[in-house]
């Protein structure tokens, strides 16, 4: 099937200033941006730990936390199984495809299916308690990226990989997630490996598989090297017909069955499937995959620039539990490196859901549910290349004045799954006056630490027209969610 | 059952539809009031004559994914393109089918799908240059692409090229809008720029909600930002200019010269969009547009298929744009490049994986067009690179130096390309 990237929204853009400090060769330009902390950026280390571990702390969480503390609302978060998530589950049921297996989705309308994921990925992100885990499941999804466009199966197939894979590995051995991966149809859909065969190899997983999934480009493989893995990997395949239409075949008669060498792991002739399975668990436990994955959970959860002193701890960590991403967790999510964490700039599907949980809003499912979204640049799974969304504000913030724009129509009651309406808010938390109005969305938007001038601002925007103040209430929630603090977390 | 849609393209929802009146009401509002400083200096730019004319408005078009380059423009006379594509390959244009090679020169042809860019390249305004690109061994997109648009070929993390082409040259200090991305986030070769923004569709750029108070709103949401941390501090700032400067081009609305026609797609819209501000004279100088899905690894359908479509889009885009810009193409010059092209021979999924050496497009009135440019190195298995792709003989910034120098004013092209010292083709005058 035809699984190249297509037209898309996002025209598969380089994404601007990954790296640290953005020094420049050239003394009289600029340095390249690198956001320095807000002031406001909260010192209080469980509040911290909720903005890096939820898509926005709800007022329970915060209670929650201070309740018991740090380390076992970090432990509670790492053991999502033994939580009750009876409102996200309640919200999922009426999505059918949800749980249905390839044939089952294969009878239905393949738009319906993909737009049931994103609702579902939507839901669980605003309503599920496991925030944590829905965190890294979002992690992995940008890292092992397919796009769910790029070809009518894989707007089926994409709902098993994120059952099967991600959701199935997000907190257990990176190994056992790598090889799911690989042995996922829509991977291997997206990224051809099921028209790799002996003879005619095609290297486009392989590729992947080395660059953006475990060595990362500075792991020193070279093109030979992805040949071999491609060799190696021959036959890993789907089935196209029959009952088993849309599940993960190995077929013997189109592997390669010469010996391999791939970096200093060689591979005797004759390996068969088992080819492919070494190689991915080389890789795996390969140190440059420690490093990699460590350098992107660091700057994904803690900061941007990632301290190095950070990045070799968690890197160990990984190396250590041989790949356990929980116990990689722990060291990336303690005490002391929250301490180091910098500001992050919101991504929009984080600004959207966040907009939703710290309301409370009812989110219902319509079509085009994740209409707002892509006007604002990020629908999951919909990223055109397979390196995922970008996660760093140079790339986001030209795009301010959609989340302004997309600020003003929640406000306005104008999203036609979450309508709102913050005159009934503060209605219903007994607020009528403009002080106590800036003071409910101060708790709703920034845990009570809303900084001074930003809450004077908002007050002299209610008060400039006394007999207007209703309309103005709704607009002052807009502007404190269009706020440059509500942009970060 | 629940049926929901996923939303794979941008159109108009009521929602987000601008208001035009009100807002053009509230940006002069405004801009009496002199809340924010656009409007108190549009009105002389925008009747005043280019100011940089000695300098081409340059339009940078990326083709993400690696274009395959023996597509686009292909060789029909190397007996090895032939060789190496048993079954994706153009026919040559004595083909006796119906889908051949449109002839340039003898050697080289334009697919059927590009046959729109034939009438500009017989104008004389199109030249092809092949076997070029970037110098560095990388296959990976994201490198190759990081590179080129950074202007090196090693790795370094700067300023995109043509943000530092922009701090090279000066521009007087009211000009609001020096450069402008036409999608949602600024390429890498705009990194760092000044007074740059991203504009995806001009008609949709502006601020939602009541009416009445958009100007304060605006007010506010511009004095909130000014006390806030780089990139977003000088972000907002440049959307606030924006949103006033596009109030006032898109105030009489806009037809297209020459009866063009662009796609509808987001491509379309992107190049409308700058044709629009490229006209009111505002003093832009770079814009930058992205087409993707140029990575072809399977079922490339170089005829009837996806790269085909592909291809039809960028050729309807380009030639819409080219009708429009018809009386600015003195002072235009459109530079169509990828990061790099494909493998010489075709792989087993009827597709190409990644590969080297590529074509790129120059276009403009000032362009000595109606030829092909390549050292060509030939397709032969003894000499390709890395004995799989097509070699490099014209490193990509021998071009981009010469556009740079010859038409757009820069004499600081060790600013640019530190260290490189180009060659020029005389590929424009």
């Amino acid at each position: 099937m035809d699984v190249q990237w297509m037209l898309s929204r996002r025209q598969f853009v380089g994404t601007l200033g990954v790296g640290a400090a953005g020094a420049t060769v050239l003394g009289c330009l600029p340095a390249a941006p690198m956001p320095l902390p807000p002031s406001e950026m909260t010192s209080d280390i469980n509040l911290r730990l909720l903005n890096r571990i939820t898509f926005g702390p709800k007022t329970e969480d915060i209670a929650r936390i201070n309740e018991i503390g740090y380390e076992a609302f970090l432990e509670e978060q790492l053991s999502p199984e033994t939580m009750d998530d009876g409102e996200a589950e309640g919200r999922l049921f009426f999505l059918g495809s949800l749980n249905a297996d390839p044939q089952g989705l294969a009878g239905r309308n393949a738009n319906v299916v993909a737009g049931e994921l994103i609702a579902a990925t939507t839901i669980r992100a605003v309503y599920s308690k496991r925030q944590l885990f829905e965190r890294m499941v979002e992690f992995w999804t940008d890292h092992f990226s397919i796009n769910q466009s790029a070809g009518n199966e894989l707007r089926y197939l994409k709902t098993i990989d994120d059952r099967e894979v991600i959701r199935t590995h997000a907190l257990g051995y990176f190994r056992e997630l790598l090889r799911a991966s690989a042995k996922s149809p829509a991977m291997l859909l997206y990224l051809d490996n099921n028209s790799n065969v002996a003879g005619a190899p095609n290297e486009n997983y392989a590729r992947e598989a080395m660059e953006l999934h475990t060595l990362s480009v500075n792991g020193n493989y070279t093109q030979q090297d992805v040949e071999e893995l491609s060799r190696a990997l021959t036959g890993w395949t789907v089935v196209e017909e029959g009952r088993d239409r849309g599940r993960f075949i190995f077929r013997p008669e189109n592997h390669d069955d010469g010996p391999k060498q791939i970096l200093d792991l060689s591979l005797p002739a004759g390996g068969g499937i088992g080819d492919g399975e070494l190689a991915l668990d080389y890789l795996a436990r390969h140190p440059s995959t420690a490093s990699f994955i460590a350098t992107k959970l660091v700057q994904r959860f803690i900061s941007e620039n990632a301290p190095d002193g950070l990045v070799s701890e968690v890197a160990k960590a990984f190396s250590d539990s041989d790949g356990d991403i929980r116990a990689t967790l722990r060291v990336l999510l303690s005490q002391s490196a929250m301490a180091q964490a910098g500001p992050k700039f919101k991504r929009p599907f984080h600004l959207y859901v966040d907009a939703l949980r710290r309301v409370g809003a009812d989110l219902r499912i319509v079509p085009r549910l994740a209409r707002s979204m892509e006007i604002m640049g990020q629908v999951p799974f919909q990223w055109p290349a397979p390196n995922g969304y970008p996660d760093v504000a140079t790339y986001w913030a030209p795009g301010l004045l959609s989340r302004w724009n997309f600020a003003t129509n929640y406000s306005d009651g104008r999203l036609p799954e979450a309508r709102i309406d913050p005159r009934q808010i503060a209605d219903v938390n007994g607020v009528a006056d403009p002080e106590g109005v800036v003071a409910l969305w101060d708790q709703m938007f920034f845990g009570s630490e809303m900084p001074d001038g930003l809450r004077q601002a908002l007050l002299d925007y209610i008060n400039e027209a006394p007999n207007d103040n209703r309309r103005k209430f709704a607009e002052s929630f807009a502007l404190a969610m269009s706020s440059p603090e509500f942009q970060w977390y | 059952m629940t049926r929901i849609e996923t939303s794979t393209r941008c159109g108009c929802d009521e929602y987000v539809q601008l208001e035009r009146r009100a807002l053009l009401r509230a940006a002069w509002k405004a801009g009496a009031a002199a809340v924010v400083s656009a409007p108190a200096w549009l009105p002389r730019m925008a009747f005043a004559a280019d100011e940089n004319s000695d300098r081409d408005l340059l339009v940078c078009v990326f083709l993400r994914g690696g274009a395959d380059g023996l597509t686009t423009c292909v060789p029909h006379g190397d007996g090895e393109y032939y060789n190496a594509r048993n079954t994706i390959a153009v026919p040559r244009p004595d083909d006796s089918g119906p889908n051949k090679a449109i002839d340039l020169d003898g050697f080289f042809g334009l697919p059927p799908a590009l046959a729109g860019l034939k009438p500009i390249y017989d104008t004389g305004q199109l030249a092809v240059v092949h076997a070029t690109g970037l110098n560095h061994p990388t296959r990976s997109h994201f490198e190759a692409q990081d590179l080129m648009e950074t202007g090196t070929s090693a790795a370094v993390d700067t300023a995109g090229w043509l943000a530092r082409h922009l701090f090279g040259v000066t521009a007087p200090e009211e000009i609001k809008l020096r450069a402008m991305a036409a999608s949602e986030a600024i390429p890498r070769s705009l990194g760092g720029a000044p007074s740059t923004v991203a504009v995806p569709n001009i008609d949709q750029y502006g601020l939602v909600g009541r009416g009445q108070t958009t100007a304060e709103r605006q007010s506010l949401l511009g004095s909130l930002y000014e006390g806030s941390v780089e990139p977003v501090k000088t972000g907002a700032a440049n959307v606030i200019d924006t949103i006033d400067l596009i109030a006032q081009i898109s105030a009489n609305g806009y037809t297209p010269t020459g009866g063009a026609i662009y796609p509808e797609s987001d491509w379309g819209v992107g190049l409308r969009s700058i044709a629009q501000i490229a006209k009111a004279q505002v003093g832009l100088e770079v814009a930058c547009i992205d087409l993707g899905g140029w990575d072809t690894h399977a079922f490339q359908g170089t005829l009837d298929g996806h790269l085909f479509n592909l291809m039809t889009e960028f050729s309807a885009g380009l030639t819409a744009f080219h009708t429009d810009m018809q009386d600015c193409m003195h002072s235009l010059t459109i530079l169509v490049m990828s990061e790099f092209g494909r493998r010489v021979a075709e792989n087993g999924s009827l597709g190409c994986d990644h590969g080297h050496g590529n074509a790129l497009f120059v276009l403009g009135g000032n362009v000595n067009g109606g030829q092909v440019y390549a050292d060509w190195p030939g397709l032969h298995p003894d000499v390709l690179d890395d004995q799989r792709d097509l070699a490099i003989t014209t490193d990509y910034r021998d071009i981009l130096s010469e556009i740079l120098i010859k038409r757009a004013a820069n004499p600081n092209l060790d600013l640019v390309f530190p260290g490189y010292a180009p060659t020029f083709q005389g590929i424009v005058m």
